[in-house]
């Protein structure tokens, strides 16, 4: 019989060897991933190769995806395990087409997809601040709620009668540029950037994150900053569901979102909580994301096997980041 | 049946044992009383397996033993009847039983044998304290545990569940079962104490037998050497600052009317637990209280907010540093943490930290250090530049604010207090020391069983300080 156990340490100070040894082994991991999927270790450069063929491809995968990691890094800050970013996504998104079509504005309709996405988002702040709800929870369900109700306006209620056979939407009266849509994604990363380090209600944010105990004692209302930072949080994932909209897919279906508010929970924990970084670790995010699918038609992986392969090179990304900060020891 | 030998336990920077001799026997009730940081919890775990001693011997028996680990412990027969953590809420007691390795056909024997009556299949959680105290005796005894440690265990009961855990203390020592009870209530040792010895900074101060003892050599023992108040030049008085008005805790705090003037220093003695934590929490606007009122400078302050206490220039340092600190953020945030300014200008900022830093010592590589990362006694000071230096407080609130600060440090804190006196501040601390609180204070409020039993001018002698602050307790 044998037994170890795994001690994980902080470390005192990454250091830059660790840092090398991290983005190696992720390197290695990257291209054991792909080797696996594609047979072929050439897939590698050729996957970022497709991915930087298709910019267009690319904004629109990073475009929600970074505005749920912005949204995520400023929700964990606060201690707040928002997992809707999803379902506020496609609230947003929503939203923003039944705005729209109403008043004949796609900005109306993107001011308005980012309003629902605060409610949709800040129900479950409620829930927690004064119920005592577990967030992780009720974000959770709330995006299954959204999802039926995407498919509810695609099949149903704003279906487009004339698209025989598919269940589409009609379209957003007049598109975002895609260009504008990402200057806002980095406009609204400085803003959270701002809120978080030149503020005041950034700070009691950061102060709830390191517990209720002395966000108590600071005197921080726990309950209205709940509130408060879950529509945050929401306003941006509304945001991207309403410009992914209006910006790129121009219509609503059942598969509007392949998971990006998922996806933008792996990209705000790769951009280490900060909203600058959220907007790196997305375009990494997109990039494989887009190259993955270029493996698809290129190399003929299996749709399936290629998502396998983007979550498990976000896994290993994630791996890199546990190995720089932490000694990892085995101790027999 | 166990005998401590000059038993000296040391931790960096402070001796919380020094050469301790006590004898404890079967049948017994021996008291082991003390102010906080006497060295009683430590004797505890001493005994139970969960400190070695770095020097003397322990017997038992008659013969010399090493008690290396609660297991070891309860071979020798010494048991710890926890407060918390031993039993599991949503489980049975049954089930808990089995968890700990009891056997339930045993526990349900020594029960009947106490004439206890406890239902093995309730779940833990709808217990009283009281059953569950009672839960973990039996347990313990089934164990076959004759020497029974409990630690502070009347903390957390009510007045009536004190009275069933005396009178079940006096049954187990009726059947030779050994009780240490740790405590530092003088109250409780004259009880049901057959024996009590008092600890002072980890030094025994008196052992006194049953009878021999009154409440006034007790706290004489407790406190040490009570020196002259030095009869100190008393500042006219300045304007009222903060004004309480009948504030009553939970039946903690029972009614308390106070006044604070500016640029005077009040100091709150007492026994610990006879409500001036609570009360300095209430005026600190981080406890609401169930009743009263608080006006400070001039505007009702009742029910309000934490924020708006801070706003008025009400500073608070609090019992438990732990709390008081964010320790991901860091030194320059934590600082900001309690005004919080709707924008936050690091320069500024920066300045004002490097000053606080400077001016206290606390050693950092910059502003931007998490403060996770200090030591314990610089994690302190930061607490203390906050609420002393940084907010400018118009008056502090402090819960023995030297705790765990090195003597220096202490010194520099109580220069802080003039400097904030001679700028028309006002301070209102704790202290365990009332020798150090004479000394620092205008005047002295001693506070026993949640009121204000007198107050003292410079000049009072001590005893008569000591002698409120035990009376009757």
């Amino acid at each position: 019989m044998w037994a170890f156990s795994v001690v994980v340490s902080p470390r005192e100070r990454p250091s830059p060897t660790s840092g090398l040894m991290a983005a190696l082994s992720v390197l290695l991991l990257v291209a054991f991933v792909v080797l696996l999927v594609s047979g072929s270790i050439g897939a590698l450069p050729d996957m970022y190769i497709a991915a930087f063929e298709r910019p267009g491809q690319v904004l629109l995968v990073f475009v929600p995806v970074a505005l749920s990691g912005i949204a995520g890094a400023l929700a964990y800050r606060a201690g707040y395990w928002n997992i809707g970013m999803e379902g506020q996504l496609l609230i947003g998104a929503i939203t923003c087409l039944w705005a729209s079509l109403i008043s004949g504005s796609t900005f109306v309709g993107v001011v308005a997809g980012a309003l629902a996405g605060a409610v949709w988002g800040g129900i479950t702040g409620v829930l927690r601040g004064y119920a005592g709800a577990n967030e992780a929870v009720t974000t959770f369900m709330m995006n299954l709620v959204a999802l039926q109700l995407l498919y509810y306006v695609s099949y149903g209620a704003l279906r487009d009668p004339s698209v025989r056979g598919f269940p589409y939407t009609y379209p957003v009266p007049n598109m975002v540029d895609p260009l504008v849509a990402a200057g806002a994604v980095v406009a609204l990363a400085v803003a959270a950037h701002v809120l978080l380090n030149y503020t005041g209600l950034g700070l009691s944010f950061k102060v709830m994150g390191d517990g209720a105990e002395v966000a108590r004692y600071a005197g921080i209302d726990i309950a209205r900053a709940a509130v408060l930072v879950s529509s945050l949080s929401g306003t941006l994932a509304g945001i991207g569901g309403a410009l992914e909209l209006a910006a790129f897919q121009g219509f609503l279906q059942p598969g509007f979102s392949p998971g990006y508010g998922y996806i933008g929970i792996a990209a705000s924990w790769l951009g280490f909580l900060k909203p600058l970084w959220v907007l790196a670790s997305s375009t990494f995010v997109a990039l494989t994301y887009v190259g993955i699918d270029g493996l698809r038609v290129g190399y003929g992986v299996p749709t399936a096997l290629a998502y396998a392969a983007m979550g498990m090179i976000i896994v290993g990304v994630l791996l890199g980041i546990l190995v720089y900060r932490y000694r990892i020891r085995i101790v027999i | 049946m166990i005998e401590l030998r000059c038993v000296s336990k040391s931790f960096p920077g402070v001796k919380a044992l020094d050469c301790v001799d006590v004898k404890f026997h079967e049948g017994e009730i021996h008291v082991i009383l003390g102010e906080n940081g006497a060295g009683k919890s430590t004797l505890a775990s001493i005994l139970y397996g969960i400190y070695l001693p770095d020097g003397g011997k322990i017997l038992v028996d008659g013969r010399e033993a090493s008690i290396s680990s609660p297991k070891a412990a309860l071979r020798l027969g010494i048991a710890l009847v926890s407060q918390q953590y031993a039993l599991i809420d949503e489980l049975t007691v049954w089930e808990n039983l089995l968890l700990a390795g009891v056997s339930p056909r045993a526990f349900a024997a020594e029960a009947e044998r106490l004439g206890l009556r406890l239902s093995l299949d309730g779940r833990v959680g709808d217990l009283s304290l009281g059953e569950k105290q009672r839960i973990e005796i039996v347990k313990a005894l089934s164990r076959g545990a004759r020497l029974l440690i409990f630690d502070e265990p009347t903390a957390v009961l009510a007045p009536r569940e004190i009275e069933g855990l005396f009178h079940m203390m006096r049954t187990l020592k009726s059947r030779g079962v050994g009780i240490v009870l740790i405590t530092h209530r003088i109250g409780e040792a004259l009880a049901v104490g057959d024996r009590v010895t008092v600890l002072r900074r980890g030094r025994v101060a008196g052992q006194y037998v049953a009878g021999e003892a009154t409440a006034e050599t007790l706290v004489r023992a407790m406190f040490g050497k009570l020196v002259e108040a030095p009869g100190r030049a008393r500042t006219s008085k300045g304007e009222l600052v903060l004004s309480a008005r009948g504030i009553h805790v939970d039946g903690v705090v029972r009614g308390i009317d106070l006044d604070i003037y500016s640029g005077e220093i009040v100091g709150i003695a007492g026994v610990v637990g006879n409500g001036q934590r609570e009360l300095l929490e209430v005026l600190g606007g981080y406890r609401r209280p169930t009743r009263g009122t608080i006006v400070v400078g001039g505007v009702d302050l009742t029910g309000k907010s934490t924020s708006k206490f801070v706003e008025m220039g009400v500073s608070f340092i609090p019992e438990d540093r732990e709390l008081a600190v964010a320790k991901s953020l860091t030194i320059a945030e934590n600082l900001v943490m309690r005004s919080r300014p709707p924008i936050i200008r690091w320069g500024n900022l920066r300045r004002a930290t490097m000053e606080v830093m400077s001016r206290l010592d606390i050693e950092a590589p910059s502003p931007e250090t998490p403060v996770g990362r200090l030591s314990g006694g610089n994690m302190q000071k930061v607490v203390v530049g906050r609420e002393a230096l940084y907010l400018r407080p118009r008056v502090l609130v402090a819960i023995y604010p030297t705790r765990g600060l090195d003597y220096e440090t202490s010194m520099r804190l109580y220069s802080i207090f003039q400097a904030i006196k001679e700028g028309g501040g006002s301070i209102v601390f704790s202290s365990e020391d009332v020798n150090e609180l004479a000394s620092v204070s205008d005047r002295i409020l001693v506070m026993r069983g949640g009121k204000v039993v007198g107050e003292y001018g410079p000049g009072t002698p001590l005893e008569r300080v000591a002698a409120a602050m035990a009376d009757a307790n």
